[in-house]
């Protein structure tokens, strides 16, 4: 639609103030603290990391000149078996803890949708982990599954099972973190689900019951859905949190036995902060970084593509 | 296709009844409209007829058989919303797909359905299309589709048209009743727009304050209301009401006793049988002529304004100082100062409280 010549010789510019600064100038201003501090925070030291990335030294070692490596760091990063394996292992604790989380906290949201008593409290009550500094959470799952006096073996104990050792074997312990990485951050993914779920208009959720539609299949051809977009955020946000899991490991396991679980974040943390291989740590972070970015990538692109349909 | 039974049918929110007792039978194939004001229960009725509102009391029937406690998908009804009425991550096909993988049809039986209904509704262009980028005729064209595609024994339309821009609506309107007619499929539809009802409906159910005001075929409730709401709420200009007052030598108009007007014998009657001293007369503005001599029923008018609508000079008059709208063909001669004429036989009498005086 056009807008007529007259309407548009209407439209006239606010006569100029006299003893103002130009628009350009004023909008530089405003941006300016906010461009400061995000200059000195993060693109300073994101350059820094790039050019580290290239050098062969050590921050503990300021004395020793740094050598320049080229991309000689990344090349062994990734000839190194070990960090494929830490890797390897992150993709299954992601897979782990991700999976946790959206079964039950959609099912969860699900019957939050529902009107019964007490419900406001309960949704209150179920969000309470999600407060609570992640290094505590991890001390409190370690005693838990302590396996000589924990109350998870306690339990099991109790159906006639042998106690088992949770946090001394890699397989086990993938679980018993990915359990008390879920318990923490499933009240988000129900607090993300239950405002998309509510988000759907009453006409639809009524269409789909006058089409005889089961409250399965409306779950799963109309709620999960038109869902999507908001529980892709929830998604992503999900699995990047997952990836970089470091307090936990640490808590609860130390990254052992020997380095089986360690995370990709928490040997960058070893090699950074343990060795003070500078350098490398500086590379393997840059990996990270654009293994992150690629996923975000993807799931920006397919939010465009629903949040165009929708 | 059925025949629906409404028996007493409230339903109450809090102290309020939004729908109070009401009764009506609709037969097989008919169109029904129920219209009324925002807030007359229309609504919340065609929702119980649905199964998505409770009945407080009262009993819905399909073919003589209750439906009043079962939910929305053992009814076989169908229902247009009036916005959202598709899902949006769907296509227009799988929208009208999606009734029928509810019920587990075959995607062989479902193909065929889809070519046929997109035939008669003529959506076949817009089939692989997201409902977003549709203006909102075909939306509503598409629900439409969906909602006829399993044979509903109801059909159940609540304001469909009320987002449809103007110029279409009216064509709408008529392929709306064409398809109901050709699919027979007995429709309640709802609206507050009562040239739709009356262009639409094979009988109106007019309503107000959650009860049945009056229900008849358009024409019926247009020349012969059943009270002076009825009367108001139906015709467009709105009809002109007079307060008259009753004395021993007849009706004066009460703003200006000296003004006069007749009405029949009976009206007189029961007027006086009530111990009414005031009535009320209504009259619509098509029925108000322009007299150029004194004489019974004319009275003295000063013209207000006055604009061409179309084929019709609509015209308002102050008389005895209340405004008269009044609808004359194109060439009628206004002056400030005009007589108006009230024929008797075409005004209608009412109680202060709205009853009709006078036989119906």
């Amino acid at each position: 639609m056009s807008i007529p010549q007259d309407e548009t010789a209407r439209v006239k510019r606010a006569p100029k103030q006299a003893r103002t600064l130009p628009d350009s100038w004023l909008c530089g201003l405003f941006l300016a603290p906010s461009g400061l501090i995000l200059a000195l925070m993060v693109f300073y030291p994101f350059f820094s990391l790039i050019y580290y990335s290239t050098l062969q030294f050590s921050m503990m070692r300021p004395r020793i000149e740094p050598v320049d490596v080229g991309l000689g760091n990344y090349v062994d990063l990734l000839n190194d078996n070990e960090i494929w394996q830490r890797f390897a292992f992150t993709g299954k604790f992601v897979l782990a803890t991700v999976l946790i989380q959206f079964t039950i906290g959609l099912a969860v949201a699900y019957a939050f949708q529902r009107n019964f008593k007490g419900r406001d409290f309960l949704f209150t009550l179920a969000l309470l982990p999600m407060m609570l500094c992640p290094i505590v959470v991890g001390f409190l799952w370690r005693y838990m599954f302590n396996s000589e006096w924990g109350v998870v073996n306690w339990l099991v104990s109790l159906v006639g099972i042998a106690k088992i050792d949770w946090l001394g074997r890699s397989e086990n312990a993938l679980w018993a973190v990915a359990v008390a990485d879920a318990w923490t951050w499933t009240p988000f993914v129900i607090l993300l689900a239950t405002a998309a779920f509510r988000g759907i208009p009453k006409d639809i959720k009524e269409s789909a019951e006058i089409d005889g539609a089961s409250p399965m299949f409306t779950f799963f051809r109309v709620t999960l859905p038109m869902s999507l977009p908001i529980l892709m955020i929830a998604l992503l946000l999900r699995l990047i949190d997952a990836f970089k899991q470091y307090d936990l490991f640490l808590a609860m396991t130390g990254g052992g036995p020997a380095s089986e679980t360690q995370t990709a974040a928490f040997a960058l943390g070893k090699i950074a902060f343990g060795y003070f291989h500078t350098g490398e740590a500086s590379a393997l972070a840059i990996i990270l970084l654009i293994v992150i970015m690629g996923l975000s990538m993807i799931f920006v692109r397919y939010l465009t593509r629903l949040s165009n349909r929708v | 296709m059925a025949k629906v039974e409404l028996d007493r049918l409230t339903v109450q929110f809090g102290d309020v009844a939004a729908v109070d007792g009401i009764s009506l039978v609709l037969d097989q194939g008919e169109f029904i409209v129920l219209l009324g004001p925002s807030g007359c229960g229309k609504t919340t009725a065609l929702r119980s007829i649905a199964g998505l509102q409770h009945a407080s009391s009262g009993e819905i029937r399909f073919d003589g058989k209750p439906v009043t406690g079962l939910s929305p998908a053992k009814r076989n009804v169908a229902m247009v919303f009036q916005f959202v009425s598709l899902y949006p991550h769907l296509t227009v096909r799988q929208n009208v797909a999606f009734p029928l993988r509810a019920k587990g049809v075959s995607s062989h039986e479902i193909g065929k359905k889809i070519e046929w209904i997109a035939k008669v509704f003529a959506i076949g262009d817009i089939l692989d299309r997201y409902p977003v980028g549709l203006p909102p005729g075909s939306r509503q064209k598409a629900a439409l589709a969906r909602a006829v595609v399993r044979d509903p024994d109801v059909l159940l339309l609540d304001e469909p048209l009320s987002a449809v821009d103007e110029q279409y609506r009216e064509e709408m309107r008529w392929e709306l009743r064409h398809l109901q007619k050709e699919l027979g499929i007995t429709t309640v539809h709802v609206t507050h727009d009562q040239r739709e009802a009356m262009s639409l409906a094979d009988r109106v159910v007019l309503m107000r304050a959650g009860r049945i005001v009056q229900v008849g075929p358009p024409a019926a409730l247009f020349n012969n209301p059943a009270d002076r709401f009825a009367a108001f709420f139906i015709g467009s200009p709105g009809m002109n009401f007079i307060d008259l007052t009753l004395a021993a030598d007849g009706l004066h108009v009460a703003a200006d006793q000296t003004l006069r007007v007749s009405a029949p014998n009976s009206v007189l009657e029961r007027a006086r049988a009530g111990g009414l001293n005031q009535i009320v007369l209504g009259i619509r503005p098509h029925m108000v002529e322009l007299a150029n001599e004194e004489g019974r029923d004319v009275l003295p008018a000063k013209l207000l304004d006055a604009a061409l609508v179309g084929r019709d000079l609509q015209a308002q008059f102050a008389l005895a100082g209340q405004a008269i709208n009044v609808v004359l063909p194109p060439e009628a001669e206004l002056r400030d100062e005009r007589r108006l004429r009230l024929p008797p036989a075409h005004c209608l009498f009412f109680a202060p409280d709205g009853t009709r005086l006078g036989e119906r």
